[in-house]
């Protein structure tokens, strides 16, 4: 994994290290607590969607995408927030509930492999931050 | 003197970043954060505040029904991820828009633009009245008021629609502090208001059916502010 460093420890380079390091002042632990509450909050989100997407609630569904779209953002993983407003624009466009289905598991594995990233990301700060200094 | 802000966010990381920005900019002081329009309007209209950090898409209604709900302007930075607000936010006349997540140096421009609106509408404020002294008090005057002065030696009148005041003071004087975009001196005793004139006459103009002279020497000055089509 490419890293940055921040001080002695090493962001991970998947993640836009200048804007979360200005975002938080260099804070390690406020990164790490952004990471943790977003990751939370968009799985959450994730699994309200797939059941949305069974139920057909199209309208509840974007509401629901474009609510936690700026989370990624907020994580330093701009293109996960561009695959979401894809997601926002599809289903803006009314889709039926079988295409709503489909298209999310289509994202799938990616949102996974981004909400992975996080978790892994905001852990490993987490052990970093329990040595002592 | 810090800004008085509110946060109406529904998002509660995005909330918590800006209201960390506020803190460290040492030049807004939050007054609250809410969540919701439903919450934030009660408080809104109890409460004048400088600035709303505003999100759009809400639950109960969006940024912009609050908006129409206030019974006052204060100055409006809208938070949103979606860029196609673009356009409404130009229809409401908002100070900046902040597409999140936003970075803290983005953050502190907008505080320069509202800056910037805040000393604007002062001056415009300024601009749009005057006091003058009568009776023993300071009375203040609309300019949109005042028809016209007129001079009476060391005195002069100001003419409005329903009063005449008498102050001591020359035309002279008065011409160098009236807002110069909205009276005009039209002869060495009258100083008048241009947007209450009904009609020009040759070497005349009148407002509210009284005459006033136009002098040789400032005729063609009034004639270049009519809007003549």
């Amino acid at each position: 994994m490419q890293t940055s460093s921040t001080g002695s420890f090493e962001l991970s380079n998947a993640f836009d290290v200048p804007f979360l390091m200005e975002m938080h002042d260099g804070d390690l632990s406020a990164i790490s607590a952004i990471l943790s509450t977003s990751s939370q909050q968009i799985a959450e989100e994730f699994e309200r969607c797939l059941i949305l997407a069974e139920k057909g609630d199209c309208s509840e569904l974007k509401r629901r995408i474009h609510l936690v779209k700026p989370l990624w953002g907020y994580c330093g993983l701009p293109e996960m927030q561009d695959l979401y407003q894809g997601l926002e624009d599809f289903f803006a466009q009314h889709p039926s509930p079988e295409s709503m289905r489909n298209r999310l598991q289509l994202e799938h594995s990616n949102i996974t492999a981004g909400l992975h990233l996080i978790n892994t990301e905001a852990y490993r700060i987490h052990e970093y931050l329990k040595q002592p200094a | 003197m810090k800004l008085t802000a509110v946060i109406v966010e529904d998002l509660s990381v995005a909330a918590e970043v800006l209201q960390k920005y506020c803190v460290k900019s040492g030049k807004v002081n939050v007054l609250n954060t809410f969540n919701s329009i439903k919450d934030a309007l009660p408080f809104l209209c109890d409460q004048v505040v400088d600035v709303i950090f505003l999100d759009v898409e809400m639950p109960g209604g969006t940024g912009f029904e609050l908006l129409d709900s206030l019974p006052y302007s204060p100055q409006v930075i809208l938070t949103t991820s979606k860029t196609e607000y673009a356009y409404n936010a130009f229809e409401y006349n908002v100070t900046d828009f902040l597409k999140k997540p936003f970075t803290y140096q983005r953050f502190i421009d907008s505080l320069g633009k509202l800056k910037e609106q805040s000393e604007k509408k002062e001056a415009e404020e300024e601009l749009s009245h005057i006091y003058i002294k009568s009776d023993g008090k300071l009375i203040r005057l609309e300019n949109d008021d005042i028809l016209y002065i007129e001079s009476m030696g060391d005195y002069v009148k100001f003419i409005t629609n329903e009063k005449k005041i008498i102050t001591h003071n020359t035309i002279k004087n008065l011409t160098s502090k009236i807002n110069p975009s909205v009276f005009c001196k039209v002869h060495r005793s009258y100083i008048i208001n241009m947007n209450k004139i009904s009609d020009v006459r040759e070497n005349m103009l009148y407002i509210k059916g009284q005459m006033i002279p136009i002098s040789k020497a400032n005729r063609s000055m009034v004639m270049s502010r009519l809007k003549i089509i």
